[in-house]
């Protein structure tokens, strides 16, 4: 005898998932505004558009029949990896009302809610809930509750009641067969025996079922009525995000696509608020069939979830590309996320910090987790760092080597690498203000020890090669005068026998 | 006549009121300079660390708020060291950016961690034009975000911009440094302070050779008249820069103000003297072996 083990599961069914994989109506436009749309599978219609459906069109025509009912038809073919992605965005997007959410054949997902339906206040609540917000997205659901997952997919797609309090054996118990998702051959047989409903088979002696249908008829009927554990794959919290917009108009202007990457933004942004995360960089990628056109790289100074500040930097890097040509896919892409941290350490903000008899370093060190100020410092850099080209804007600090090009080097200035490293050797020997990136080798025929423009004012200094990664030169630095104006940094490099400038003091 | 007569708002006493009371509001207005009210030392002045460019100096020190103009013959002959002790002050003071817009070559950790700069608050900017750089420069004073922005301008660098980042780093109270060619001395240019500065060779036999001597020509500055031109004697790198900070505080004449003195912070000048090994002047270069 099958009994109830608690779990409510609650079906999520798409019937117009393979339209809206494409497009999704604007619920404040008119209807007669949207483009009337079909999405054709084996060349005959598998769903249609609201407007569509309006023509008189309907399910199962030919393409080309419906073609000559309605000339201003745009026919699409089904794309099932298209659906695959916006089924997987969906169920992450529904990870806000339940951890477990598994993916169920092409057009269903399946959710145990069962843990969910306190915070939610009742099962009715949470449903309205799911319902409302799906239809807010753009997309059409139908739900439905029901004891096991296999029954509550069966009663979704026939838009069943709830049924979540009684067994399935006796809330399916007058449905016909053929409405069950059983295999369609034992069905056929069934009804040829006169066997139409559910408690019509149920009376017949199992083992005989068993025997004349085989295994996989019986295992599937005890999955129906929860006889069978059905283990269901959950999916996991994506360390990644993605969202897809498909355009059926090619976009040409830029700047029309800034509505439609506000909707992204606000997916990610919910995206980040529901896991609790922030994020440091994404990417925004302009496709046109299929084939990358652009690709807007926009990295934070420190990790956030403001969708405003997306919006603005996403807005100046679209401002930035300069391509001629059309759009019609647009997608959005984030794949680092960090912990969420609190926005304010400190509880009263705008009270003043008393102040403590401490190290004069340890003020500054106080100032420097002032949140308003490292936000503003950030702000900054977020600015300059979408703005101006890629790796013009970055910061210096000491590296852990000897050599001169490497004990000074450049760093990115995202929040974290800006703290100095420790450093196992310093070396504070005088050194100049600037470095050349490369350094300058002088005429052949100068020897600055010698030459009249020359003056030495300090060397030489010895700095020795690094065997250990095969950079063997060893190099002789001296401080060196030039008509007695600037100072240079210059070494003498033995291997060549020649002289370079490396530095300048100012 | 009649209507004077007629009117007796006009007595002479009401309009002696009328006019007094209109120059109190013109001199309580924040715009208005006074040449009475430069006091020696202000807020917002940060002692250049060399005694005699102090003296020169309006309110004896570097006006930290505002554009400061350097006009430089040729890069590389000391004009980093002339500001280099008030930005290492200004990094140890308050975390803030320092900005370099378009340095003419890539500034080197070491020498300015050496000088006492806090390497974490410096943000290098290369942009690829003078807008660029000049926007680049107008967003940063505006932000509140730095503490100050130094700007190698191109020669054909306008009035009108240098007005905008004049008008901005007076309001968010930034300083802004620009660097441009002696050329443009001249030329006008909204800048409070300007300074040209140009190499002069170190005359006495017996001088330090490891000194930078500029002849430093204050030709416009608030509260004061041009100044004919003076030299001053810079130290190279860290180890002449302990000399020329320390005496200061320890002098008996009052005038100048040392760093020490006018920021809240002690250890500002150097932060290496207990972290870090310092080269001492007597001390040769030291040869850095890796492996004998």
């Amino acid at each position: 005898m099958p009994r109830f083990d608690g779990k409510i599961w609650l079906s999520i069914y798409l019937p117009q998932l393979p339209l809206e994989a494409f497009h999704r109506d604007d619920i404040d436009a008119r209807t007669d505004m949207n483009p009337p749309i079909a999405v054709v599978q084996n060349q005959r219609i598998i769903t249609l558009s609201n407007s569509a459906a309006a023509t008189g069109l309907t399910v199962g025509t030919l393409f080309s029949q419906a073609y000559a009912l309605c000339d201003a038809l745009i026919c699409i073919d089904r794309d099932l990896g298209k659906e695959h992605h916006v089924l997987k965005h969906i169920a992450q997007w529904l990870y806000r009302f339940t951890p477990h959410i598994a993916i169920h054949g092409e057009q269903h997902l399946i959710l145990e809610v069962s843990t969910s339906l306190t915070l939610f206040s009742g099962l009715k609540n949470l449903k309205a809930q799911i319902q409302e917000q799906l239809t807010e997205l753009g997309y059409q659901a139908i739900l439905c509750a029901s004891q096991t997952p296999l029954a509550s997919k069966v009663c979704a797609e026939l838009g069943f009641p709830d049924n979540h309090h009684a067994l399935p054996e006796h809330a399916l118990a007058d449905r016909q067969l053929n409405e069950l998702m059983l295999p369609k051959e034992a069905v056929l047989k069934l009804l040829n025996m006169g066997v139409t409903t559910l408690k019509q088979l149920l009376d017949l002696p199992r083992p005989g079922i068993s025997k004349r249908f085989g295994k996989p008829f019986i295992e599937h009927l005890d999955r129906l009525l929860g006889n069978r554990p059905d283990p269901q794959d959950f999916i996991k919290t994506s360390l990644e995000f993605e969202a897809r917009l498909f355009f059926l108009d090619p976009i040409e202007h830029l700047q029309s696509l800034v509505f439609p990457l506000k909707r992204l933004l606000k997916d990610l942004s919910n995206f980040l608020t529901t896991h609790q995360k922030y994020i440091q960089s994404f990417v925004i990628a302009l496709n046109y069939r299929g084939k990358l056109r652009a690709e807007l790289s926009i990295k934070l100074a420190a990790p956030d979830n403001d969708l405003n500040l997306f919006l603005m930097l996403a807005d100046i890097k679209l401002a930035q590309i300069k391509i001629a040509g059309e759009i019609d896919e647009l997608i959005l892409r984030a794949k680092q996320f960090k912990a969420a941290s609190p926005l304010s350490k400190n509880l009263f903000e705008s009270m003043p910090q008393r102040t403590y008899d401490v190290a004069p370093q340890a003020a500054v060190d106080q100032q420097q987790r002032d949140p308003s100020r490292e936000k503003q410092a950030n702000d900054l850099l977020n600015l300059l760092q979408t703005r101006l080209p890629v790796k013009t804007c970055f910061g210096i600090t000491l590296g852990n080597d000897h050599r001169p090009e490497k004990h000074g080097i450049r760093v990115d200035l995202a929040a974290e690498s800006r703290l100095t490293p420790d450093l196992l050797a310093t070396d504070w020997a005088t050194r100049p203000v600037f470095l050349f990136e490369k350094p300058q080798r002088l005429e052949k025929q100068i020897n600055p020890m010698k030459h009249i423009d020359f003056e030495l004012i300090k060397g030489p200094e010895r700095i020795n090669a690094a065997w250990w990664d095969g950079d063997g030169q060893n190099r002789d630095y001296y401080i060196c005068r030039y008509k007695k104006r600037q100072v240079y940094w210059l070494f003498y490099r033995s291997l060549t026998h020649r002289w370079y400038l490396h530095g300048l003091f100012s | 006549m009649k209507s004077q007569i007629t009117d007796n708002n006009h007595s002479p006493r009401s309009q002696a009121l009328d006019s007094d009371r209109a120059i109190q509001s013109l001199l309580s207005h924040k715009a208005l300079w006074r040449a009475s009210h430069t006091s020696k030392h202000q807020a917002g002045y940060l002692p250049s660390g060399y005694r005699r460019l102090d003296q020169a100096l309006p309110h004896n020190g570097w006006p930290t708020i505002g554009t400061t103009e350097f006009l430089v013959k040729q890069p590389g002959i000391g004009e980093f060291q002339l500001i280099a002790p008030a930005l290492a002050c200004l990094s140890q003071r308050q975390w803030k950016w320092i900005v370099w817009i378009a340095p003419p070559h890539m500034p080197y950790a070491p020498a300015l961690a050496a000088i006492g700069i806090q390497l974490d608050r410096i943000l290098i900017i290369q942009p690829s034009s003078t807008a660029e750089a000049l926007w680049a420069a107008e967003q940063c004073i505006k932000s509140h975000a730095c503490s100050a922005v130094l700007l190698w301008a191109e020669h054909n660098t306008r009035p009108q911009a240098i007005k905008r980042l004049q008008v901005a780093s007076k309001s968010t109270q930034t300083w802004n440094i620009l660097f441009r060619e002696a050329a443009v001395q001249q030329l006008p240019s909204p800048a409070p302070l300007r300074i040209a500065l140009s190499s002069t060779p170190i005359a006495t036999p017996e001088h330090d050779s490891r000194q930078h001597q500029l002849q430093v020509e204050i030709f416009k500055r608030p509260g004061g008249w041009p100044l004919s031109p003076f030299n001053l004697t810079l130290p190279l790198g860290l180890d002449c820069h302990l000399q020329a900070v320390t005496p200061l505080s320890n002098s008996s004449n009052p005038q100048p103000v040392s760093i020490n003195e006018a920021t809240p912070l002690p250890k500002l000048a150097i932060t290496a003297d207990s972290q870090q090994p310092l080269l001492t002047t007597k001390s040769s270069f030291r040869p850095v072996t890796t492996i004998s």
